[in-house]
């Protein structure tokens, strides 16, 4: 009976997960490019699992686990902005980004020119062109194509030439893809370079935050109903434990 | 750990930066040559966050390696950022306004002596010659307008012509150039429509207007503000319910809180 308490404390613990990740969610409701992380319950199968290894073992033994944390991958909508360091995927895939820790990968199209002229994020990190090398420019005002070509019309110096051509990668799954703060998200499952023919890439806009405030609402008010609900259960429980402690001992 | 609460309140104040940034520039709509500021949001994550069990069977599980890594924990500002988009130009008809159609800033000496940019507007003539901003700053490279002068005129290249009355030509009495950066969203504003360069604005180029695809003069007009009232009312729209999605939020998390504590009853 020890596991009532248990069960409720476990599901309270879900709940303020839970509520965790709407919280972080309505934050960045209007962060360009953020993708919606979604708390997922635990599969029952994972408590099961973890009796199995150690006989006799009850539930009350189960750790406590932490929720389940996925990314909503999808493509959100679009917000012209007209800036021409803005830019856009209207489809799948992420721009490559260089960090110290490897690359990085981002949907957030907020670039800006640092103080050494390389196109970078609004945090700072260099983008990676096609060919591996960060892309140089000498004006604000480069013109990027639908496959992510980057031209300088507006160049003092010689303006035929490309200044690069960003670099799209799409993955298979976004499975294991966290986000490492800054707009910035960790590898997925096997990355491949996106064709020049599969970009579609559009300048002058940028992509609206994953995150639907409506679904979150609901979300919020669900968990925390939930909330309530364990917190009788377990007030409940404890009624019930009184009364029995109570009752037995009475012997009048 | 329950962050719900601290992850609300970086929501709140970037928000409230966000509302700063929409006052300020619907403020300024009819500035001339104000550039509206843009406040741009990033995610922040608690970097390396270890899984939430102490259990020393369990760590070091594979099942629990994932759990807890990268998990977000609110919002942040990135970047506070000036768009240097043109506004449109306006003709006023008098000489002393002048505008930069296209890309470039002019000159001007700081009081402190150092350099700062403008995009123009209304020039004036000081005590001692000087041509300088409205606000009374001397143009760089300095230009000095004769006293006697009837009628001076400014030409698309940045030359100044003044007319003098002994003379039946204009005589050219200097020319203004014009100041490029390679990333000019990073200047920061010193009021009066004047920037400051920091280490952040790149390359640093000074040419004639016209030269190498920059900006040229236009004598007679004035920049208008480039801010649009429709972009700035959606943004305090946007900008106002997200707030209120966050103090939602912090309620449900305080009573979440309070259902916690009430446990026992």
């Amino acid at each position: 009976m020890p596991d009532v308490l248990a069960i409720a404390l476990d599901s309270l613990h879900q709940d303020m997960g839970r509520l965790d990740r709407i919280a972080t969610n309505l934050a960045n409701v209007s962060t360009p490019g953020y993708k919606r992380e979604v708390a997922g319950a635990r599969p029952f199968a994972d408590m099961l699992g973890n009796l199995g290894e150690a006989a006799g073992a009850t539930p009350a033994d189960a750790p406590a686990l932490a929720p389940l944390v996925m990314l909503d991958g999808r493509a959100a909508t679009q917000r012209s902005t007209g800036r021409s360091l803005d830019v856009a995927l209207t489809g799948e895939g992420f721009f490559e980004v260089a960090t110290d820790d490897g690359p990085a990968y981002t949907r957030q199209g907020d670039f800006r020119v640092d103080a050494r002229g390389r196109l970078v994020t609004a945090g700072g990190q260099p983008l990676v062109g096609k060919g591996g090398a960060e892309i140089r420019l000498t004006t604000s005002t480069p013109v990027i194509d639908g496959t992510g070509t980057v031209t300088e019309p507006d160049a003092p110096q010689g303006a035929a030439l490309p200044a690069g051509q960003l670099k799209i990668v799409r993955f298979e799954t976004l499975a294991g893809m966290h986000h490492l703060g800054q707009g910035l998200l960790s590898a997925g499952v096997n990355g491949s370079v996106m064709a020049d023919g599969d970009v579609r890439l559009r300048q002058g806009a940028l992509e609206n935050s994953g995150v639907d405030s409506m679904q979150e609402m609901v979300a919020l008010m669900q968990t925390m109903r939930h909330a309530e609900s364990m917190q009788r259960l377990a007030q409940g429980y404890d009624e019930l434990m009184g009364t029995a402690i109570h009752k037995l001992g009475d012997l009048s | 750990m329950f962050d719900a609460l601290y992850i609300s309140a970086t929501g709140m104040q970037a928000q409230q930066q966000n509302v700063d940034a929409v006052a300020n520039n619907l403020a300024n709509v009819n500035t001339p040559g104000y550039k509206k500021t843009r406040v741009s949001f990033t995610d922040l994550v608690a970097a390396g966050t270890q899984p939430q069990v102490s259990d020393p069977a369990v760590v070091g599980d594979a099942r629990f390696a994932g759990a807890g890594v990268g998990v977000g924990v609110g919002v942040g500002v990135a970047q506070v950022m000036k768009m240097f988009d043109a506004g449109a130009l306006s003709q006023t008809g008098s000489p002393w306004d002048v505008a930069i159609l296209g890309d470039g800033f002019l000159q001007v000496t700081l009081p402190d002596g150092s350099t700062g940019y403008s995009r123009g507007g209304a020039l004036k003539v000081m005590g001692d010659g000087q041509l300088a901003t409205q606000a009374g700053l001397p143009l760089r490279p300095g230009i000095s307008i004769p006293a006697n002068a009837t009628a001076v005129s400014i030409a698309a290249d940045g030359s100044v012509s003044a007319s003098l009355p002994n003379q039946a030509r204009p005589v050219q009495v200097g020319q203004l150039q014009l100041a490029r950066f390679a990333n000019p969203a990073a200047l920061q504003s010193q009021g009066d429509n004047t920037y400051k360069a920091g280490d952040a604005v790149g390359e640093l180029q000074v040419g004639l207007p016209g030269q190498d695809g920059g900006g040229v003069l236009q004598q007679g007009f004035l920049e208008g503000s480039n801010v649009k009232m429709v972009d700035e009312m959606v943004n305090l729209m946007v900008a106002q319910r997200a707030y209120e999605a966050n103090v939602k939020v912090v309620q449900a998390a305080d009573e979440l809180l309070g259902l916690v504590n009430n446990l026992r009853k």
